[in-house]
């Protein structure tokens, strides 16, 4: 066994938490080991040093600067959910939220490339029929959805 | 009147009781002040830091479980809060509590200290040896001098240091015996 192994039980021995047989062993030890038994005594000196080291002396004020500063967070919570309605039920919906946006997504994209269609078509026709309905409704009425490529907005040929 | 256990007034504490509060800061804010203080060799950050514990402790009262020892988990949010504060931007520029930087801390400290040893008027002054003790346990490297605090000043058995340290037993007393040779280099032994 290293010294070092031997210096983690003289720790122990010194709070009285080796086993007898340990015990003995490392007195065997520091019998022939002048290392580790000088070791042994400077930890006792170690030991002493820190603990007649004094207390570092506490501010007077300070446990009264804790008590109101830590009182003051704790009203001003207090404060706060008295006037402010409990938003906890919103946690029920937190499952739905990623549902909830992808329908919203694809209504807008929807919503949005029926608006671009629009805008497109107007352009082309000059009339209020979008693609769509030309491409159905007004290929009833018009003989074809692509009738408006050949004709001018007044049904002549371009 | 009965006086009310720690374990009580932390519940307590999590219910708003403003006298819980008052009376754990009375009884502890002494150790928690004495930690830092060791800790950071800072009194002003020790302030700050004894504060900022107890505004976690009114936080984290709730999280606190019936048969837990509430001086290891004071002691843990006491160590994680001093780690954090005395580690921010503004206090790093004047202490730096970087490991890697305690190894040339420890000898440049360490020459100080033997230098101030030969000195016999210093030797006999009770006052500079208490600040030589201080010193070289701030000196000492962060996991230490941590170690060596809970231990000697705070007086937590080895098990609850190595639960507050979140580490095993058996490192913490490595640790223990590494702060003492370097203490003893620290203080010419």
């Amino acid at each position: 066994m290293s010294c070092r192994k031997w210096q983690v039980r003289i720790l122990r021995m010194r709070e009285a938490k080796l086993g007898q047989e340990d015990e003995a062993a490392l007195a065997r030890h520091l019998e022939g080991c002048a290392r580790c038994r000088g070791m042994a005594e400077k930890f006792s000196l170690v030991d002493k040093a820190l603990l007649q080291s004094p207390e570092p002396p506490m501010p007077p004020f300070l446990k009264k600067k804790i008590v109101s500063h830590v009182i003051g967070v704790m009203r001003e919570e207090s404060l706060g959910r008295r006037f402010l309605p409990s938003l906890g039920f919103l946690n029920y919906f937190r499952p739905m939220v990623p549902g909830v946006v992808l329908v919203f997504g694809i209504v807008l994209g929807i919503w949005t490339g029926l608006n671009l269609s629009h805008s497109i078509n107007s352009g082309f026709t000059g009339s209020s029929y979008d693609l769509l309905t030309q491409a159905g409704i007004g290929a009833r009425e018009r003989g074809s959805s692509l009738d408006f490529i050949w004709t001018d907005g007044n049904g002549g040929e371009r | 009147m009965r006086s009310r256990s720690d374990e009580e007034l932390i519940q307590a504490l999590g219910n708003r009781d403003e006298n819980a509060l008052r009376t754990l800061v009375d009884r502890h804010t002494a150790s928690i002040y004495r930690f830092s203080v060791r800790y950071t060799g800072d009194e002003s950050l020790a302030q700050d830091i004894s504060q900022e514990v107890f505004l976690k402790l009114y936080r984290y009262a709730r999280r606190f479980k019936a048969g837990m020892s509430f001086k290891t988990w004071l002691f843990s949010i006491v160590r994680n809060t001093s780690i954090d504060m005395a580690r921010s931007y503004s206090y790093r520029k004047a202490r730096s509590l970087d490991a890697s930087n305690s190894t040339d801390l420890l000898e440049s400290e360490g020459q100080s200290l033997v230098h101030a040893a030969q000195n016999p008027e210093e030797s006999y002054s009770s006052k500079q040896t208490a600040d030589r003790v201080a010193s070289a346990v701030r000196s000492l490297p962060e996991k230490q001098r941590m170690a060596v605090i809970l231990k000697y000043y705070e007086e937590l058995p080895t098990k609850e240091i190595a639960e507050v340290m979140e580490t095993t037993v058996s490192s913490v007393e490595s640790l223990l015996v590494r702060a003492k040779r370097n203490l003893i280099k620290l203080l010419n032994l």
